[in-house]
């Protein structure tokens, strides 16, 4: 009798964590989701906003600070980075914040125009292309990352790459606007 | 002999019952789940109309945390609201339950950049 107690009891010490793992809230993909879909389509409004502001890059930059501490205060982690562009008197000033979890070397290409940017983390660079056409193709390339995307010069672009990730589950895509 | 049978029955009684309870037990969790779930995703759903209906931004920017909560409707559910700006500084109430459901919704501004999180706590 006292045997099959000790068994009874080993046997639910044993399972209880597993049963908090499995069963203590919704998954990942439910728990994010909307978080992601809500940052997600909130970056292209909080690009236009900022570009109101004396800092477009400081303000896109205060903003992702504030979705990455909303996003690690669940218990997640947050990777983002983003690249705008912006006509300078028929130039091509092209910026990029890295939030991602360590310095990054990025490779952009603008229309044949080719820079290489070390940008490190939590921080932004920019560098000023010279004079591309009208209707520019920017080439870009990070760790593993490749987009080729068709622009336009006299308009604000924005491209997002952005990532929530917690345990092994991950949500991540990119978006141009 | 008979005293040995005995105890191999209540043995076995102990075994079902606790078997039983743990059953249960699991089926209980798998079944709370759900429903946490749902009145959470139901919460970002109630934020997400509300700032589709063009008024959630005005009141997160101006921390009108009252109008939020006045324009929300959550059946079978007490709720508040809180506003926090990107400084970490909330107005609203926060509520002093348990088992608590929190929705959040991001807005980036509404005329200018002014970036705030709306917190809908819910509760039974």
């Amino acid at each position: 009798m006292a045997a099959a107690i000790f068994l009874i009891l080993v046997f639910y010490m044993g399972i209880t964590p597993y049963i908090e793992t499995f069963y203590s809230g919704p998954s990942v993909e439910e728990e994010l989701s909307d978080l992601y879909e809500n940052i997600r389509t909130e970056f292209p409004r909080a690009f236009n906003l900022a570009l109101k502001t004396a800092s477009p890059a400081e303000a896109l930059s205060n903003f992702t600070v504030f979705t990455r501490n909303i996003t690690t205060g669940r218990g997640a982690n947050y990777r983002c980075l983003w690249i705008f562009t912006e006509n300078e008197s028929g130039d091509l000033n092209v910026t990029v914040g890295n939030f991602f979890d360590s310095a990054l070397n990025i490779t952009l290409n603008v229309s044949g125009d080719v820079s290489e940017l070390d940008v490190k983390k939590s921080g932004i660079a920019s560098r000023l292309f010279s004079s591309p056409p009208s209707e520019f193709t920017l080439y870009l390339s990070f760790n593993s990352t490749e987009s080729n995307l068709l622009l336009e010069k006299y308009k604000a672009n924005l491209y997002l790459v952005l990532e929530m990730s917690k345990g092994y589950d991950k949500i991540a895509g990119d978006l141009t606007a | 002999m008979s005293k040995k049978g005995f105890w191999r029955t209540i043995e076995s009684a102990a075994s079902v019952i606790i078997l039983v309870t743990f059953l249960l037990f699991i089926a209980g969790q798998q079944m709370s789940v759900p429903e946490d779930t749902d009145i959470g995703r139901e919460g970002y759903e109630k934020l997400k109309a509300l700032d589709g209906s063009g008024n959630l931004r005005a009141y997160a920017v101006s921390g009108d945390y009252e109008s939020v909560k006045s324009s929300l409707i959550m059946p079978g559910y007490n709720h508040t609201v809180e506003i926090c700006d990107c400084r970490g500084n909330c107005e609203g109430e926060y509520p002093d339950q348990e088992n608590v459901v929190v929705s959040v919704y991001v807005v980036a501004g509404d005329e200018s950049f002014s970036p705030s999180l709306v917190k809908l706590y819910m509760w039974r």
